[in-house]
């Protein structure tokens, strides 16, 4: 008869889960900057999956006819105000300037590049199954620099699309890793409490009286320089969550101190659950909102980790190409003054961690039951 | 004026709440008034808008609260004043707050601010009002601290989280007579502390009123509490004055189908083991979809079709003191 | 309050030794040790040292000693002041500490300032003027603040005011106060200078300190005490200004604890991107050549100072609320 009692309260309990989580889901829609934003990263990383195919370029080739050509603009119409049913760029010309010594591009109007679906143009692997060389869009000819190029005649567009493949994703790997380590050690914090607890919090608090970035790059110089883009990247990986597992875990210490005590917990220890079952089967839904929200709001820091470290020439070094390593470029006042738009990698860093605050604020505003519905 | 006497009276009071789910007409249509010296109970269900009505008076209502109609006329020695027609943050009604008017909230956990000694919190408001010195305000607090019953040198550099619930009531108490004022507003002064003291902050509560002549407007949902301080009682529902009669009427000749409700749903002491208790019957409608007519009337026992649920029923007089607003006493 | 205080630092003292455990794991983490790396550099200038020489160096420089040994040497010269010896610079550690660390610690203190000044006030107004126009637009901003790298402001701001001035905003003092000595005029071109590297720095920050600032207060203006306040006659500024803002001010008080970590990681950054003297650019050197004993101990500083400043707003927070003063 208790028994029974106990199954029925528990499988309610799951109910009442369930429901929350819907209950979220109609939250998190009212949120409409969240959702745009939502969105925003969704296309990102389509984008970023199928890079290849969609950048205009193979972004490691150079062009020596294009060193530092500005960004152009797909047009419709043209100088005379004609319409043109076919998109095109105008073509450019360097030329150089001998009072000033600097090369200068004039655009000549004369010659219009036309714009094509399913171009042919540099080849690439797609996801290392077959070679081709179709390219969502682009020109018949090399001429079509969205973003510009860069000193080495690199169209930047192709850069940075190459470049979010790691800059993107490195968040999430790294989050993945905070993630476990949090979580472990978070949760045995909080599970067992007392003296292990005291330990563990004071380590943390200490981890977090150190700067993070000096950490970050008196860390980063113990891989060796050798190693491969691969073998650095989850190097780098790991140093970033091996600093950033530690506001995770106080969230989920917290947790689980604050549940330790409900009802559900006691009636499932009562019950004789044992211990990882109680852990998995209800601490861990019950809050795994909570978890969502606050990992979503550390993506951020581990793509500015990344970009800060590369930029600074102690993460991912040049032949790889993460938006750190693009923004390396920008260092020198001169190269900026002369083209200002390589810092187009720094807006979608911008774009992307503003993104991902507000995907995480609408979760948790979602998650808190205290707010307005 | 008519009545010579009144000190407070509240005319058709109504303070409403706007905010993005729709209007909460917290208090709609109130009316009453108090003499001096007087202790006016006022009782109803949770949520029907006594705690709203005391703080319009000293126009304390939250920024998203207006008061929307009526009249609150304060009688002071030189003039009577309309308090609504003061504005909310002006000269005029801070003069009256604390000084004329004192209130005591329900939640004595929060009513302190937890990083101030519980003595400069009180000297605060005897030199606001009394512009004395530092020195004198402080031999004032003593006293107070000491009238209220507590160990006045200790209580009085003493932080709040210090003392228990109960000893902050009495230092809110204290507080709240540091200037004498003629009206003290208690707003459930006693139900987030337990029995015992409940029962010494309502004697302290009594013994100040007696020997200070003030006016007492008591809000409580304690049946009890009515019946052993209030000389007259209010009851109220859903915003509106359902009933206004003498204490000693209003218990063995209540009217109004709600006050025999709360009657019949708390146990009689006097009555044995074996009395029936009735609960009122259903429960009390949102805020946001009021009843239409005698709000009500969905609950009411006696409800007459085709009037109750169309027409709001006015105050009507059953004798001299006492009113009832329903239409079986029209 | 004395107690308070003692307690607190005792408290301080398991953590400092932790973190120079870390500090002398990193001066001796790297594979090999300098004189590896010495060696090789000297090679590849076509130098050789003969393996006696090389080998009479790592004992001049206890390079070959047991870890432990090796640690308490260098604990023991730390609390002495005695940092070792920088190889690259050839140069005591502490020398060029000594050079270089009161410029951090100026620019981390001017964002710290600047921090507060505007996050305050703007975290007030926002509070107070719930979902008015301004409180959205601190709001953008803010998020904005929050999502731009240090670094890249620091660059768009140099690229934006060399392509207004002509100027490169490069540095701590224009060119002719360089090496002059302190004089009201050089005092005036530092505070010319010093605005960028603060503004960059503490933009994060602030947005963070905004929104702290207005949950705390809105927190508080929710509470009973307010009403009570306002019953008793008192002023609306005082009202606001004597209760929930003070006690709002203790959550933002105790986040020095992690705003002063931020604001030295940005002030890495931030210096190197703009060329400003602090210990910045000779840790970023000191780690592209393994100096490691000048970069443990900047390590070891910079973790240093933030507990300090932690202490310093633990002790302010008790000073200022007096349950956390008498809860121990
Ligand atoms: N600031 C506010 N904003 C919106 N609605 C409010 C606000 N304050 C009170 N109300 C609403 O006004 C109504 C009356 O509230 P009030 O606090 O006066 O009830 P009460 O009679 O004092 O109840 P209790 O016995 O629980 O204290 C309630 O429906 C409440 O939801
Ligand atoms: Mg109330």
């Amino acid at each position: 008869m208790i028994e029974k009692n106990k199954t029925e309260k528990i499988s309610a309990e799951k109910l009442n889960i369930a429901s929350q989580w819907k209950l979220m889901r109609w939250k998190f829609y009212r949120h409409k900057v969240a959702v745009f934003s939502l969105i925003l990263l969704s296309f990102f990383y389509f984008v970023v999956i199928f890079g290849g195919f969609i950048s205009p370029y193979n972004a490691r080739q150079n062009d020596i006819r294009y060193k530092n050509a500005p960004p152009q603009r797909i047009r419709f119409f043209d100088e005379d105000g004609k319409f043109h049913f076919r998109p095109f760029v105008y073509g450019i010309e360097a030329e150089f300037n001998d009072k000033t010594f600097q090369t200068l591009y004039i655009r000549k109007t004369d010659v219009k590049h036309p714009v094509y679906l399913f171009v042919k143009g540099d080849p690439y692997q797609f996801w290392g199954l077959f070679t081709t060389d179709r390219h969502l869009f682009g020109t018949e000819e090399r001429a079509m620099f969205l973003m510009g190029t860069d000193r080495m005649g690199r169209d930047l567009l192709s850069r940075i699309i190459y470049g979010g493949r790691l800059s993107l994703t490195i968040g999430l790997v790294g989050i993945a890793c905070s993630f476990l380590l949090g979580i472990t050690i978070g949760g045995i914090s909080g599970y067992y409490g007392g003296r292990i607890d005291r330990f563990i919090q004071r380590t943390i608090e200490t981890i977090r009286s150190i700067p993070t970035i000096p950490l970050w790059m008196v860390l980063s110089i113990a891989l060796p320089p050798y190693w491969s883009v691969v073998k650095v990247y989850f190097g780098i990986v790991i140093i970033l969550s091996l600093i950033g597992w530690t506001g995770l875990a106080r969230v989920v210490r917290g947790k689980f101190m604050a549940l330790r005590k409900e009802d559900f917990v006691m009636a499932a220890i009562l019950n004789g659950a044992s211990e990882k079952k109680i852990i998995f089967q209800q601490l861990l839904p019950s809050f795994s909102s909570h978890i969502i929200a606050s990992l979503t709001l550390s993506v951020p820091g581990m793509i500015l980790g990344e970009t800060a470290l590369s930029f600074l020439g102690l993460g991912l070094q040049a032949p790889a190409i993460s938006w750190g390593v693009l923004l390396k470029d920008a260092q020198q006042i001169r190269v900026l003054a002369n083209t200002p738009w390589i810092l187009f990698p720094g807006l979608f860093v911008i774009i992307t961690i503003l993104a991902f605050n507000f995907v995480g604020d609408g979760i948790r505003d979602a998650a808190d039951p205290y707010s307005a519905i | 004026m008519e009545n010579d006497k009144s000190l407070l009276k509240v005319e058709d009071l109504k303070t409403y709440f706007y905010s993005k789910e729709g209007t909460v007409k917290a208090v709609d249509g109130v009316n009453f008034s108090i003499n001096r010296g007087e202790t006016l109970g006022i009782a109803g269900e949770s949520g029907c808008g006594k705690s709203v009505t005391a703080q319009s008076i000293l126009r304390l209502t939250p920024k998203n609260g207006r008061i929307e109609n009526g009249r609150i006329l304060l009688r002071t020695d030189e003039k009577t004043v309309d308090l609504v027609s003061l504005k909310a943050s002006g000269d005029e009604i801070r003069k009256i707050r604390g000084k004329k008017i004192s209130i005591i909230f329900q939640e004595p956990m929060t009513s302190f601010s937890m990083v101030h000694t519980i003595g400069s919190q009180i000297i605060e408001v005897i030199r606001l009002h009394q512009g004395c010195t530092r020195k004198e305000a402080r031999d004032r607090t003593l006293e107070l601290l000491n009238m209220v019953g507590l160990s006045a040198e200790q209580a009085i550099d003493a932080y709040p989280f210090s003392l228990s619930g109960g000893m902050r009531q009495r230092a809110m108490i204290a507080m709240s007579l540091s200037c004498m004022p003629s009206l003290l507003i208690a707003d459930e002064p006693t139900t987030a502390v337990d029995v015992t003291i409940q029962a010494q902050v309502l004697k302290l509560l009594r013994r100040i009123q007696k020997e200070k002549q003030m006016a007492l407007i008591m809000i409580t949902h304690d049946l009890a509490v009515l019946s052993e301080l209030c000389d007259k009682v209010m009851i109220m529902y859903l915003g509106k004055d359902v009933e206004h009669a003498p204490t000693k009427e209003l218990f063995s000749n209540p009217k109004h189908p709600y006050t025999k409700g709360l009657l019949n749903s708390v146990p009689k002491l006097h009555q044995g083991p074996r009395q029936k208790i009735e609960a009122i019957k259903g429960t009390v409608p949102s805020p946001y979809a009021l009843p239409t007519g005698c709000s009500f009337h969905p609950r009411c026992p006696d409800f007459i079709p085709g009037l109750c649920d169309k027409e709001i029923p006015k105050l009507f007089d059953v004798d001299e003191n006492h009113k009832v607003s329903c239409f079986l006493y029209q | 309050m004395l107690r308070f205080i003692l307690h607190r630092i005792l408290w301080m003292i398991p953590t400092l030794l932790f973190i120079s455990i870390l500090s002398f794991i990193i001066i001796e983490a790297p594979p090999g040790d300098f004189m590896t790396t010495y060696v090789s550099r000297l090679r590849e200038q076509g130098e050789d040292m003969g393996q006696v020489t090389i080998d009479g160096l790592r004992a001049r420089y206890g390079l070959d000693q047991p870890i432990y040994v090796k640690y308490f040497k260098w604990i023991r010269g730390v609390v002495q002041g005695d940092f070792g010896q920088s190889l690259e610079w050839q140069r005591p550690v502490a020398d060029l500490l000594r050079a270089r660390l009161p410029w951090s610690i100026l620019i981390s203190l001017s964002s710290l300032l600047f921090v507060y000044l505007i996050a305050i006030p703007i975290g007030v107004y926002s509070a107070t003027h719930l979902y008015s126009k301004l409180d959205y637009f601190f709001n953008l901003v803010g998020f904005i603040g929050l999502a731009i790298p240090n670094f890249l402001f620091a660059l768009i701001m140099l690229w934006f005011i060399f392509q207004r001035t002509g100027n490169a905003a490069i540095g701590l003092f224009s060119r002719e106060f360089l090496m002059a000595p302190w004089s009201f005029a050089r005092v005036i071109d530092l505070f010319k200078h010093l605005w960028l590297p603060a503004l960059v720095i503490g933009t994060a920050g602030t947005a963070g300190m905004i929104r702290i600032m207005r949950a705390n207060l809105l927190d508080e203006l929710s509470k009973a005490y307010v009403m009570v306040a306002r019953a008793k006659g008192l002023s609306e500024r005082k009202v606001l200004y004597k209760y929930p803002f003070r006690i709002a001010l203790n959550p933002v008080v105790s986040t020095i604890g992690w705003t002063l970590p931020a604001l030295f990681s940005g002030e890495v950054l931030v210096s190197i991107v703009l060329g400003i003297p602090t210990i910045a650019p000779i840790f970023l050197g000191s780690l592209m050549g393994q100096d490691m004993f000048l970069a443990g101990s900047i390590v070891f500083i910079m973790a240093t100072l933030t507990v300090i400043g932690t202490l310093i707003s633990d002790i302010l927070l008790g000073w200022l609320d007096p349950r956390i003063r008498e809860s121990i």
